[in-house]
């Protein structure tokens, strides 16, 4: 799930929390049980492990609960530790974990530690088996997976990952949380490559396979319909099996053909179709390209909406595109589509040090299509995508370190804070400066003045429309401590947020009322700041 | 607390690939070849008048198959769908050779599954309909827990089956495989009649011992072969037959983790890391890489005797040359000594028929001969391999000791003479090489009188024979094959004496090498002599066993 690891790293940087503790003070412990988070009863046989707070990657100690759940670890110096479980049916997650956050276990005098509850959650899984009319299986299909997620700070349909059927047309996503689902079947009939290929070889002669073969299968979302809009969510529970089967209706196949335009030298070299499924443009498994002498032609369409794209070569690649409703066989002329914008542009350091290469997001503002880009080591970067259309992106950089921009120069768009708006079909040359001058902010989260563990804490921009990337997030470990890094200066507002964790926390409009409780912070360059928050 | 290393937390989301294992398209190959093979027959006067109907059936039940694909291949490619009552019908051909295969998701074509070629039809021979057959697939299916009947994810389920490799038997792995699902379950499709061995990969993954105990010790699962022994001679075979499925389950018991750590010591260059196999029979049944830090090493691995191998910066192959670590408890200073795997000199020698002893070109020499070298074992093991050796180096580098059948090629005008290893026949007797000392070099003598024997095969319809060229021996028949001849066929650099030739179908198939497999067939053999320079020429009719 790199896709979200990005995601959410895009909006919450690297935390690595520093705690020192002395080589001679005294032990502590961490003991508790674990249960099943549904049925509540103790988990026995579970592997419950622990390790430094800011050290992720390494196992300090390892228990396997006896039949009563319990577990418990001695010899602990005072910090911040995480922990662990994982058993058959449930797999590893951390304490108290919501997405990417967990509540550490804070060790130290004073402090409880022991008798935590530690609610394991059971390993769901959505499966099934895709047939087709004809009642026979439909094997090699690909199931892609979505589900509805707000770890961008919006709820959004993002993708989970992708299966294929077996000999009898059978799929499984194994080890799924809880959470809205949508499965997405694309597919075409065994026997349609073996015509398409045999037409290949004899010159497209339409004679070696009669027109039976001609059949294919439009991408299907559940349960069994074309339209993304009318697809039927799975409400998935913890430790539940989902059956969703599906059955393919094969349609007569399609052809488009893109003219090449008129007294047009940057002739189309390439012309596809892409299809829109959420977040992401699918290829097609049926269609292929042939150039023919003044037009390329697509053939092996299902019937439906497309994305037509056409790139042609010139100095540098253009990209035109156009939608395409296909119901019958249909011709269209290349100069129809629409040139995109395109971004050039390179990334720097404040203070001239030096770049990891990494990744360039935009976030479009009102689609919340992201376009990501890579950046070389020198900081170079050009973006041409089927989803660079006009509109207003927020930037964000990943590289593995605290990379905040600073500032940004744009000729072709208009820079706005943490965003640029773009519009026409212009070349947007860009430059991104990034800053060094990040404070800190480490907090407590309390309720009626006691500590609240797990709470959700967000820390809002004075802008929070354009200044997106901004935003930071932790959760309050056990003592209600927090901390919020890579925070660039500038005023801003903290919020403490209980069973928060379904909130589009980024989202303008729902934040205005909560706001108005937050702590107002004015952050200055390289500081630590100590706040309270108090907690909804 | 932030979670940076998501990695660890974030549910890890598995995606399981049900598809196991592979599926028909060798089906199309087949047909390429096919079609690339057949000659593409004149158009005769009365053309595009021809027919060729039939049915497509299931082998097993005799039923009817709706929506296979019937593919022609010949100077005329077609293809077409069968209806509910599995029939398909080709109208307006050409009178000439083509090739049918027929193809559907769940069956093999016999007749490619079988005889490995597809079906050849001469068109306007007949008009009776074609039958075409397919086998359908079978598959075995099963649970793999722990004795406790706790199940076991993510582990390899493989089938092994025996074929006949250049005339001897080969273990085909990983082939046909599949991974254990949450529930332990797994299922291996797609699979062809025969007879196959189940075993169920190693794991590395550890799980903790004893419940309640603090940090108690790792435990993990070695390779077992069904039911549970840990080497192939002992397994049991399974019989699948076309459209079956059958169950095997497997129940492991989890062996303790013991820690082993120390450094390795070579005369050469250090591998940046070693492999340990656990030794189990004439194999290995678990095994597991360590990362050489400055020579030293930290691995946990279950009690037995290991064997650990590595390869040089240069790729050379080292390995414990028979000595074994024996591992029993926790062990931080163990002392691995790693030597070169043995290397065997060859010198080729050339004689001239017109008299004289003659060291031609010691270098040019070389490149006249290729060197296979068969390994022979008695007990089946999975490790067992063939070695394929061209003269860059006057030397056959990194040979795992063992014993061999030694195959010496060269090219005509010259032919093998002799091939020796001190005073060990080479071309009648197996080659071992002891492990950790030096073995002798083999010495191979070539004369240019090399004799031919070439001819015609008369081939029957829809056949594509094989013929084999026998030289009978007492301890070792020297044996060579050309595989799907047509019409026509030749072998060169052959040394003076009495050859059987045999013509049949599938022969290529068959443990030739075997002189008990072997023997039925030169009943029917045609036998020439051949003096040194001969040039024999023989018409050959196949014979359909």
């Amino acid at each position: 799930m790199l896709q979200r690891v990005i995601a959410r790293f895009f909006l919450i940087g690297v935390l690595v929390a520093r705690l020192s503790a002395g080589p001679h003070e005294p032990d502590f412990g961490v003991s508790g049980i674990t249960i099943d988070a549904i049925t509540g009863q103790p988990l026995s046989r579970s592997e419950v492990s622990i390790g430094k707070a800011e050290e992720l990657e390494t196992t300090l100690q390892k228990v396997l609960t006896e039949s009563d759940g319990h577990f418990a670890f001695t010899h602990l110096q005072p910090g911040k530790y995480w922990l662990a479980a994982r058993r058959n049916g449930f797999r590893k997650q951390g304490y108290e974990q919501h997405g990417g956050y967990l509540s550490a276990v804070v060790v130290g005098p004073g402090l409880a530690s022991d008798n935590l509850i530690f609610r394991v959650h059971p390993d769901a899984s959505i499966g099934g088996t895709i047939i087709d009319g004809d009642n026979e299986a439909v094997s090699n299909a690909s199931v892609l997976l979505f589900h509805t997620d707000f770890s961008t700070g919006f709820k959004q349909v993002s993708y989970v990952g992708e299966a294929s059927t077996d000999d009898r047309g059978a799929y499984r996503f194994a080890h799924l949380e809880s959470g809205q689902y949508f499965a997405v079947f694309s597919a075409q009939p065994w026997y349609g490559s073996i015509a398409a290929e045999l037409r290949q070889r004899t010159g497209g002669d339409p004679s070696v396979a009669p027109p039976v073969f001609d059949m294919v299968y439009p991408t299907t979302y559940y349960h069994g319909v074309t339209e993304s809009s009318s697809a039927s969510p799975i409400p998935l529970h913890d430790g539940e099996n989902f059956v969703a089967d599906v059955t393919l209706a094969a349609e007569p196949v399609l052809r488009l053909r893109v003219n090449h335009g008129n007294g047009d030298a940057q002739q189309p070299r390439t012309a596809s179709l892409k299809q829109a499924v959420f977040d992401r443009l699918i290829d097609l498994p049926s269609t292929q390209e042939n150039s023919i002498d003044d037009a390329i032609e697509i053939s092996g369409i299902p019937p439906g909406k497309y994305l037509l794209d056409v790139q042609s070569y010139a100095r540098t690649v253009n990209t035109r595109c156009r939608m395409v409703d296909l119901m019958g066989d249909t011709q269209v002329d290349a100069d129809s589509t629409t040139l995109l914008p395109s971004i050039r542009g390179v990334i720097q350091r404040d203070g001239g040090l030096n770049l990891r290469s990494g990744f360039l997001r935009l976030w479009n503002l009102r689609t919340q299509q992201v376009v990501d880009t890579q950046y070389s080591e020198n900081g170079e970067f050009s973006v041409n995508s089927e989803f660079l259309t006009p509109g207003t992106y927020a930037v964000f950089v990943r590289n593995g370190e605290n990379s905040i921009i600073s500032s940004m120069v744009a000729t072709g768009a208009k820079v706005m804070g943490q965003s640029i708006q773009i519009s026409g079909s212009t070349t947007v040359e860009l430059s991104i400066r990034l800053s060094r001058s990040l404070s800190t902010i480490d907090g407590t989260a309390l309720r009626d003045g006691k500590p609240i563990p797990g709470a959700m804490i967000v820390l809002v921009p004075e802008n929070p429309e354009l200044d997106l990337p901004l935003f930071r997030r932790d959760q309050s470990d056990s003592d209600g401590t927090f901390r919020l890094r890579d925070v660039l200066p500038g005023r801003y507002k903290i919020l403490g947020i209980d069973n928060g964790w379904d909130l589009e926390w980024a989202n303008p409009t729902l934040l205005k009322t909560r706001l108005a409780h937050a702590v107002d912070e004015q952050i200055q360059p390289n500081m630590t700041y100590k706040v309270i928050v108090n907690v909804e | 607390m932030h979670a940076c290393a998501q990695r660890r937390f974030v549910s890890k989301l598995v995606i399981l690939l049900l598809n196991a294992t592979l599926g028909i398209p060798a089906v199309r190959g087949y047909a390429q070849e096919a079609d690339e093979t057949l000659p593409a027959q004149p158009a005769k006067s009365a053309s595009h008048e021809h027919a060729v109907a039939g049915t497509v059936i299931n082998s097993v039940t005799g039923e009817a198959l709706n929506r296979a694909v019937v593919e022609f291949w010949g100077p005329v490619k077609r293809a077409t769908l069968t209806d509910a009552s599995g029939r398909f019908e080709f109208n307006s051909l050409d009178q000439g050779s083509v090739s049918i295969v027929v193809a559907k998701p769940g069956f093999f074509d016999e007749q490619i599954t079988s005889r490995g070629q597809p079906l050849v039809l001469r068109v306007g021979s007949s008009a009776t309909p074609v039958v075409l057959r397919m086998i359908p697939a079978s598959s075995i299916i099963g649970r793999v827990t722990t004795q406790e009947g706790e199940p076991l994810e993510g582990f390899l389920v493989r089938a092994i089956i025996q074929q006949n490799l250049a005339g001897r038997p080969r273990w085909v792995d990983h082939m046909f495989q599949a991974q254990t699902l949450e529930d332990g379950s797994y299922r291996i499709a797609q699979m062809p009649p025969g007879t196959y061995y189940l075993v169920v990969d190693q794991s590395q993954e550890a799980t903790l011992s004893q419940p309640g105990v603090p940090n108690p010790r790792d435990q993990g699962y070695a390779q077992v072969f069904y039911p549970a022994v840990s080497e192939l001679s002992a397994a049991a075979p399974m019989e699948l037959r076309g459209g079956q499925e059958v169950e095997a389950n497997f129940a492991l018991t989890a062996e303790p983790f013991y820690k082993l750590a120390g450094m390795v010591v070579t005369q050469d260059q250090l591998p940046s890391e070693i492999v340990f196999q656990r030794a189990a029979g004439q194999g290995s049944d678990f095994h597991q890489n360590a990362a050489l830090e400055e020579g030293r090493f930290q691995i946990e691995v279950p009690a037995g005797s290991y064997a650990a191998y590595g390869t040089t910066p240069a790729g050379m192959l080292l390995s414990t040359a028979g000595a074994s670590i024996a591992l029993s408890s926790d062990t931080s200073d163990g002392r691995i000594a790693l030597a070169p795997l043995p290397s065997v000199p060859v010198r080729v020698r050339t004689e001239l028929a017109s008299g004289g002893t003659e060291l031609v070109d010691a270098a040019q020499a070389l490149q006249l001969v290729r060197v296979n070298l068969h390994s022979v074992s008695t007990t089946p093991s999975l490790q067992q391999a063939d070695m394929g050796w061209n003269p860059r180096s006057s030397e056959i580098q990194n040979v795992e000791p063992g014993a061999y059948e030694v195959e010496v090629n060269t090219f005509d005008p010259w032919r093998v003479e002799s091939a020796h290893c001190g005073s060990l026949d080479l071309l009648s007797e197996n080659l071992t090489i002891p492990a950790g000392s030096q073995p002798s070099a083999i010495e191979i003598t070539l004369r240019n009188d090399a004799a031919t024997v070439s001819g015609t095969v008369v081939e029957a319809e829809g056949e594509m024979a094989s013929v084999l060229l026998v030289q009978q021996n007492s301890t070792r028949n020297l044996v060579k094959l050309l595989p799907r001849v047509q019409g026509r066929f030749q072998f060169n650099g052959l040394a003076p004496g009495d050859y059987a030739l045999i013509v049949s179908d599938g022969i290529d198939k068959v443990e030739y090498m075997n002189p008990e497999v072997l023997n039925p067939y030169l009943a029917t053999a045609v036998h020439v002599s051949l003096p040194p320079h001969g040039r024999a020429n023989v018409n050959l009719s196949p014979v359909n066993r």
